[in-house]
């Protein structure tokens, strides 16, 4: 199939305000960082209980799009999947905007962005053996394994674009096994600690990525007004329900595990405590339950309405995946006494959503917004015709 | 006046950073065009390193309101 790659014009009154709405919600987001960081961490409703807040969430669930979305833009190059190659580009691109605002995420969290360097002196400033020093160097090597597998696309040199995509597909499921791992090696927080974790992360970061590039994909095409096969749309569906199924077997298994005596307060809590309002509607509902119906049911998985519907319902779904991990993970006391759910408040903490926060995390997600139109309006990332020529997915 | 100075030498040492930070930026883009970046590619590198530049003095902003010395009597 030879394909064509050409910018969109970006010419339209709609796109201007697009443009000047997520200008506009990245100042915020800016101004939002300077009032954080001239007040502290506390304007971000974190504590000493929970010294984790919406940053990692963020920072976390874009980590798995942006490997989910690298690892898709691979089915064409490695998998040989050639109905694929209209994508891949956007998919890579749609990467290395993510893992940017992944990256974002981390330095708003650290509160003293400007000691961010020291992460990267590895073996000097850095323990080796935390999981925290390993990340390190995965999401330093994805981000330039990303950007050259990119400039490979672009300069049209397919030999070296297929090295690079093994590199990347390989390197993708490291990044965010790894950060899975930062969770699961952490024995003295019940609710993080799983070795599943790592294989947990990789199931969610393949199907919130896929989810959010069919979204991306329908949304862009239609907007530009360019033809996309709705058959892509339509396997991309059959693949986002193998991958919900084997993220729910991973997070049932784990939970399960978890509700075995004797340690079972943490899970019970979390299953039915003040969070489990999220995690049961959010994150059951949406990530597995739902999506899985839409996606199943003879009268709806023939139609590309359904597909994005379960795609919607994913993003929103893992999202809360995240914060359901990371918040209440952190809530739930340290087992300083067994037996008794006694932390070091003597009680488990709470999460208040602060308006700065908030903003802030609308900054993140305006910025990358930013980012990809105008990489949709000068870079060559969608394709301009289909020598196909088949249905388009609007259909 | 204490207190009309210090925003003052903000303000002062925030365009000189920001003059350091343009020189890095402009040395990194002719960088790029010397690897053998297509022309049609510059917009876009434009436009990366000036949001890049927005973020970095929203950073020195933040840092110098809360770090900047303060002139006591």
């Amino acid at each position: 199939m030879h394909l064509t790659f050409t910018p969109i014009e970006g010419k339209s009154r709609n796109f201007s305000t697009l443009e000047a709405t997520l200008m506009a919600l990245s100042l915020v987001g800016l101004m939002s960082f300077v009032i954080s960081y001239v007040k502290g961490h506390e304007t971000l409703g974190t504590s000493n209980v929970i010294p984790w807040g919406m940053p990692i969430v963020i920072t976390i669930y874009l980590i798995g799009l942006s490997a989910g979305s690298l690892i898709l833009s691979s089915l064409t190059y490695v998998f040989k999947k050639e109905e694929y190659r209209p994508i891949s580009r956007i998919a890579v691109f749609l990467a290395i905007v993510l893992i940017f605002g992944a990256m974002v995420g981390i330095a708003l969290d650290l509160g003293r962005p400007e000691k961010s360097w020291r992460l990267f002196i590895f073996f000097a400033l850095n323990n080796m053996r935390s999981m925290f020093a390993i990340n390190g160097i995965l999401y330093g090597g994805y981000f330039v394994i990303s950007l050259v597998y990119l400039g490979f696309m672009f300069a049209d040199k397919p030999k070296s674009t297929k090295i690079m995509a093994v590199i990347a597909i390989g390197w993708a499921a490291l990044v965010h096994m790894g950060t899975g791992a930062i969770f699961g090696f952490i024995a003295a927080r019940p609710i993080f600690y799983s070795p599943l974790r790592p294989l947990e992360f990789l199931a969610a970061a393949m199907a919130s990525g896929l989810a959010l590039l069919t979204i991306l994909l329908v949304l862009i095409f239609k907007l530009a007004k360019r033809d996309l096969n709705r058959d892509i749309i339509l396997s991309l569906g059959k693949l986002l329900l193998a991958l919900i199924i084997l993220l729910f077997i991973f997070v049932f298994v784990d939970k399960l595990t978890h509700l075995y005596s004797p340690h079972r307060e943490p899970m019970i809590w979390l299953l039915t405590g003040p969070f489990s309002s999220i995690f049961w509607g959010l994150q059951v509902g949406c990530a597995y339950v739902l999506p899985t119906i839409l996606l199943v049911h003879p009268r709806y998985n023939k139609t590309t309405k359904a597909v994005i519907g379960a795609a919607i319902l994913v993003v929103i779904g893992i999202f809360a995946e995240r914060f359901v991990l990371v918040i209440p993970g952190a809530a739930y006391p340290l087992p300083f006494y067994p037996g008794k759910i006694e932390g070091i408040w003597g009680q488990p903490g709470s999460f208040p959503f602060t308006p700065v926060e908030i903003f802030m995390s609308l900054g993140i997600f305006a910025l990358m917004g930013l980012f990809l139109i105008l990489g949709l309006k000068h870079l060559e990332l969608l394709p301009a015709y289909e020598s196909s020529g088949q249905k388009p997915a609007s259909q | 006046m204490e207190t009309l100075f210090r925003p003052i030498a903000i303000l002062v040492e925030l365009a000189i950073l920001m003059g350091i930070i343009y020189s890095l930026f402009a040395g990194v883009k002719l960088a790029i065009s010397d690897l053998g970046l297509k022309e049609k590619y510059h917009p876009f590198v434009k436009w990366v390193l000036l949001i890049m530049g927005c973020l970095v003095l929203a950073f020195f902003a933040a840092h110098l309101i809360t770090f900047y010395p303060r002139v006591h009597r």
